[in-house]
C-alpha cells in the first residue's frame, strides 16, 4: 500500500476543493498529496482581522488514526501558538479522533484565533501578557498581524 | 439441498421417547417435516408440536432458516393432552418463530479466526438437554448473556425451577463462539464515520456512530500502540467510541479479537501489567526474558517473591535476586528516588525532563501536578505553569 493514497484522503481533498470553508483555503502540494498549503483569514471579531495566515498541514502515514500535523508559517502573537508556529490544540493531540477531518481541524484553528485560551498556553510569555494586560496583548497581536500577515 | 436432522420424539401419550434421523430438504417447511415424521411413526401430525431453540415452531417455518447441522436436535413433542398445550401461553404469542434470534447477530469464532454470523442455542441448565421450552422470550442481550434470566421447562429432566443455558455458535463452522454485542448488520447502509465506506457489517457501541470493521481494527491497533485503553470496571481495560466527545465504551473485550490473535495477546499482556501495577499486591517479574505480571501472596512474607512463570526469585523492593535494599551503594535506587516523583494514583516513577508541571501519566492516564504531586487543579494551572 506504500505510496498509494487512501480513498479517504482523496475524498477529503476533493471536498475541500469543491466546497471550501469560508475564510480557509487548503491546497495539496503538487508533489506530495499528503502535504497541504493552508491559508486562514483572521476572523473579523479578533485582533487577527485583516491578516491572512499561512499554515502547513501534513497527513502522516497513520492518518486518520493519528492527527494531522499542523503549523503556522506566518508569525502570530497568540498564547496558544509558539514562535515555531506549533499549535496547542487538544484535538491535535490527545483528543484526536479518526472521525475528525482536515476540515474540522482547520475550523478549530480558525475558532482558536477568535478565542485565545491563555489557560492552556504554549507561548507562556504571550499567555502571561494576555492574562495580566489583555488590552496590551491585543494591541501587540494587531501590530503583528499588520507587520507579518498582510496580504 | 438435502440435510440430515436428528429428531428427538418425546411421546408423553405413550410414555416413550425415540430418536429419528431424517433426510430433509432445506426448502421444506415444518409442516412437511411433520408429514414425514407421521409417515415414519404413524403419529398423526396434529398431535405433534415441534420445539426448537426453546420455542414452538410455526408450520410455515423453513428448514433453511434454522441453521441446522447434523448434530442439531429438533424435539417433537406429543403431549398427553393436546388441548392443554395448545392453550398454553406459547401459543397465545403469534410470533412464535422469531428468526432474528436464529442468525442475525455476530460472534467471534476462534476456529475461523474471524467475525462470523452466529446462532443461538438453548439448553437445560440442569441436564444440558435441548428438549426445553422457554417460558418467556429473551428480549435483549442481557437476557441471553446473564444466567438465570429466562425460565424453561425441560421435557427431559422435568426438574422444577429451571433456567435456560444459552450458547452461541458460529454459523459457518458450528464451533462455540463468543457473542459480539456491538457488531450488527448495517440495515440503513450508514457511512462509516472514519472512511465513509458502506459495509454490510459494522460496529455500533449503542450510540449509532457507525464504524466499519476495518477502521475499527485500525483504531484498536493504534490504541494498542500507546496502550490508550483505560480501566473501566466492570468492563476492564477498554476504549471509547471513535466519535469525538462520545463516551460509549466497548463493553466486552471479546471485540478486541478483531485486532488479530497476536495483537489481542499483546493487549491481554499489557492490560494485566497495568492492572498489576495499580494494585499493591501486584508485581512484575524483573527477569528480562520473562516480564510476567502476577499477584503475590500477602501471607508469610519476607519481601521476596517467586515468579510463577519462570521461577525467578527476587526482592520486590529492589527487584534484585540478592537484595540490595539495605546496602548504601544502591546508586540506581538513590538516583531514581532523587530524580523522580511518584504518580499520586499509580505510583509510577515519573521524571520531568522538560515542559510544564502538568503531567499526564502514561501509565494510568491521570493528570497531576509535578509541584504539588496531587491531581492537576485550576490553581496549579494558574500558579505552577510559569515556574
Amino acid at each position: 500500500m506504500a505510496g498509494q493514497l487512501p480513498r479517504r484522503i482523496i475524498k477529503e481533498t476533493q471536498r475541500l476543493l469543491a466546497d471550501p470553508v469560508p475564510g480557509i483555503s487548503a491546497n495539496p502540494d503538487e508533489s506530495n498529496a499528503r502535504y497541504f498549503h493552508v491559508m486562514i483569514a483572521g476572523p473579523d471579531d479578533s485582533p487577527f482581522a485583516g491578516g491572512v495566515f499561512k499554515l502547513e498541514l501534513f497527513l502522516p502515514e497513520e492518518y486518520p488514526m493519528a492527527a494531522p500535523k499542523v503549523r503556522f508559517m506566518t508569525k502570530i502573537y497568540h498564547p496558544n501558538i509558539d514562535k515555531l508556529g506549533r499549535i496547542c490544540l487538544d484535538i491535535l493531540k490527545d483528543k484526536w479522533s479518526p472521525a475528525l477531518q482536515i476540515r474540522t481541524v482547520l475550523l478549530s484553528i480558525q475558532a482558536l484565533l477568535s478565542a485565545p485560551n491563555p489557560e492552556d498556553p504554549l507561548a507562556t510569555d504571550v499567555a502571561e501578557q494576555w492574562k495580566t494586560n489583555e488590552a496590551e496583548a491585543i494591541k501587540t497581536a494587531k501590530q503583528w498581524t499588520l507587520s507579518y500577515a498582510r496580504q | 439441498m438435502p440435510n440430515v436432522v436428528t429428531i428427538l420424539l418425546q411421546d408423553r401419550k405413550m410414555d416413550q421417547r425415540r430418536n429419528i434421523t431424517l433426510n430433509v430438504d432445506n426448502n421444506e417447511n415444518i409442516a412437511e417435516l411433520m408429514k414425514n415424521v407421521e409417515k415414519l411413526t404413524n403419529i398423526p401430525s396434529e398431535e405433534l408440536e415441534v420445539v426448537f431453540c426453546g420455542k414452538k415452531l410455526a408450520k410455515s417455518t423453513f428448514m433453511k432458516d434454522l441453521s441446522l447441522t447434523p448434530a442439531t436436535q429438533i424435539m417433537f413433542l406429543r403431549p398427553k393432552n393436546l388441548v392443554q398445550l395448545t392453550n398454553s401461553k406459547f401459543d397465545s404469542n403469534n410470533k412464535i418463530t422469531d428468526t432474528s434470534i436464529l442468525g442475525s447477530f455476530y460472534v467471534w469464532c476462534k476456529k475461523c479466526d474471524d467475525v462470523q454470523r452466529g446462532k443461538l442455542r438453548v439448553y437445560c441448565q440442569n441436564c444440558a438437554s435441548t428438549s426445553v421450552l422457554v417460558k418467556s422470550e429473551p428480549q435483549n442481550w442481557v437476557d441471553v448473556l446473564k444466567s438465570k434470566r429466562i425460565q424453561v421447562t425441560c421435557e427431559n429432566c422435568f426438574a422444577p425451577g429451571l433456567f435456560a443455558d444459552f450458547k452461541f455458535k458460529c454459523l459457518k463452522c458450528n464451533d462455540l463462539a463468543a457473542a459480539l454485542t456491538h457488531v450488527r448488520g448495517n440495515w440503513q447502509m450508514t457511512e462509516c464515520c472514519v472512511c465513509d465506506g458502506k459495509d454490510k457489517v459494522v460496529i455500533d457501541l449503542g450510540c449509532n456512530h457507525i464504524i466499519c470493521q476495518n477502521c475499527f481494527k485500525e483504531y484498536l491497533l493504534s490504541t494498542l500502540e500507546e496502550f490508550r485503553f483505560t480501566n473501566r470496571p466492570p468492563y476492564g481495560f477498554t476504549t471509547s467510541c471513535v466519535y469525538p466527545g462520545c463516551n460509549r465504551v466497548v463493553k466486552d473485550v471479546h471485540h478486541f479479537h478483531i485486532m488479530g490473535q497476536s495483537s489481542y495477546s499483546e493487549y491481554q499482556r499489557k492490560a494485566t501489567e497495568r492492572l498489576i501495577s495499580i494494585d499493591d499486591e501486584g508485581v512484575t517479574c524483573p527477569n528480562a526474558a520473562c516480564g510476567q505480571s502476577f499477584f503475590w501472596e500477602p501471607y508469610d512474607d519476607d519481601g521476596r517473591s517467586q515468579c510463577p512463570d519462570c521461577f525467578f526469585t527476587f526482592c520486590r523492593k529492589c527487584t534484585e535476586r540478592e537484595c540490595t535494599c539495605q546496602s548504601d551503594d544502591d546508586l540506581t535506587k538513590i538516583t531514581i528516588d532523587a530524580t523522580t516523583r511518584r504518580c499520586p494514583r499509580c505510583n509510577a516513577a515519573t521524571e520531568r525532563n522538560g515542559g510544564c508541571a502538568h503531567i499526564h501519566c502514561t501509565s494510568c492516564g491521570m493528570d497531576w501536578c509535578f509541584k504539588c504531586v496531587t491531581e492537576w487543579k485550576e490553581e496549579c494551572q494558574w500558579d505552577h505553569w510559569f515556574n
